[in-house]
């Protein structure tokens, strides 16, 4: 894993992109107790001269040079199945911004907020991602105000009401 | 209806620890969650194979 991240480091370091941010999955983890997942799931964002074109090549063409083998939709990086995701909307764009500064072992790395987790799952909002909140509100520690706000700035007010109405009887 | 209460009790105070050994594992150094995620990635894996059903690699970390 550690080695994977300072792939991902090397990627900004080089310019190939301009930031990334764990999401998904292994960005819960970092919050709250670990959920079986085989997938890295990584936000990028590409330099503002590259911005217009969006495409993974960039990122796929330089991997491959350097010996990483593509399965799927999945780039294997030192053992872990890494999957590129363009900012694709302007919560993951906020989320990726605001990203918080992590450490695994001896690397530096970014991870999305505990509160643009929970906002992309509540705008994702697939079966998974329901099961998924449940818990992490559970476990993990959010800043309900900030979360609010979030909220509030992506039209996601009346389906969080909805969710926490349906699932934890608010 | 005493034995009714009775075990009531009980299976609140059951799921109050698993609620309480969830938080725990949550406050975990990511680098030994990493190390169980790995763990039930293996056992999910072996679970599959026994059901037939398509494998999935486990991550290959040797940290």
């Amino acid at each position: 894993m550690e080695k994977t991240l300072k792939v991902l480091n090397e990627l900004e370091k080089e310019g190939i992109i301009e930031t990334y941010a764990i999401g998904g999955a292994i960005a819960a983890i970092f919050y709250m107790e670990p959920v079986v997942t085989y997938d890295l799931d990584v936000f990028v964002r590409f330099p503002a001269a590259k911005a217009g074109l969006v495409t993974l090549s960039p990122i796929y063409e330089y991997l491959r040079s350097k010996g990483y083998k593509v399965q799927q939709e999945h780039i294997m990086i030192q053992g872990v199945p890494v999957q590129f995701i363009p900012v694709y909307n302007a919560l993951v764009e906020e989320a990726v911004r605001e990203a918080t500064g992590k450490r695994y072992k001896k690397t530096k790395t970014r991870v999305l907020r505990a509160e643009h987790l929970l906002a992309i799952m509540l705008q994702t909002y697939r079966p998974k991602d329901k099961a998924r909140m449940t818990r992490f509100l559970e476990e993990a520690k959010v800043d309900r105000n900030d979360l609010t706000e979030i909220l509030k700035r992506h039209g996601l007010e009346k389906k969080w009401h909805d969710f926490t109405r349906r699932f934890h009887g608010e | 209806m005493e034995n009714k209460r009775q075990i009531g009790r009980l299976v609140k105070k059951l799921f109050l620890a698993k609620q309480q050994r969830r938080r725990k594992l949550a406050r975990l150094p990511i680098e030994e969650k990493m190390r169980i995620l790995i763990a039930l990635q293996r056992m999910e894996n072996d679970i599959r194979a026994t059901l037939g059903r398509s494998r999935r690699r486990p991550w290959n970390i040797t940290e």
